[in-house]
């Protein structure tokens, strides 16, 4: 996890609660009805609209 | 009891979230995994948690939230600044400002303000969820 952004994001300051969320965030992504390209337009979209810079 | 939804039948003791959300068992399990932490964990006051989730509800205007505002009588206390940034996070996050966050800090620490931060994107996310797929709150209004 050396590399992940989110694994080493101030999320790790809650332990127990990171590693279910990359649970729920990786079932999310590779597993599903909706297909993996509109998901990401998804993500970005919501990105853009929020404001996000991630 | 049936829902909006053709396929989704709610059986006998369950919540028609459970119903709508079990068309993904595997994601509602992790989902619940993920949701129950904040409490079991104690990772916040339980209080302030369930406070939030209320808040947001509220703030969302969504089915079963309660009617008068959750506010804290203490301003000065946890509960008021945990509501304070609870509500400005479902208005609009950029309007969260350092204050905010100082003040949740002072009283919960560091790992205290993330634990919110992430526990108020289960509330407003999964309020919203309900919301737009017109699913009935549970008991607790959540």
């Amino acid at each position: 996890m050396a590399d992940d952004a989110i694994a080493n994001s101030p999320l790790a300051l809650q332990p127990e609660a990171l590693a279910r969320f990359l649970v729920l965030y990786g079932l999310l992504w590779s597993h599903g009805e909706v297909d993996h390209t509109a998901k990401e337009i998804a993500r970005l979209r919501n990105a853009r609209i929020t404001d996000c810079g991630y | 009891m049936t829902t909006w939804l053709p396929e989704v039948t709610v059986a006998e003791g369950q919540t028609e979230f459970d119903a709508v959300f079990g068309l993904r068992p595997d994601l509602f399990d992790a989902y619940r995994d993920f949701e129950s932490v904040f409490w079991t964990h104690e990772l916040l006051d339980a209080e302030i948690l369930d406070a939030c989730r209320a808040r947001c509800a509220q703030v969302l205007r969504a089915e079963g939230a309660p009617a008068p505002p959750i506010e804290s009588d203490d301003p000065t206390s946890a509960l008021a600044a945990c509501l304070e940034l609870a509500e400005q996070f479902v208005l609009d996050p950029h309007g969260v400002t350092e204050a905010m966050r100082d003040a949740v800090v002072a009283h919960v620490g560091d790992a205290g303000l993330v634990a919110l931060v992430e526990a108020l994107a289960v509330f407003d996310g999964f309020t919203r969820f309900r919301t737009i797929l017109r699913v009935a709150p549970r008991e607790d209004g959540a």
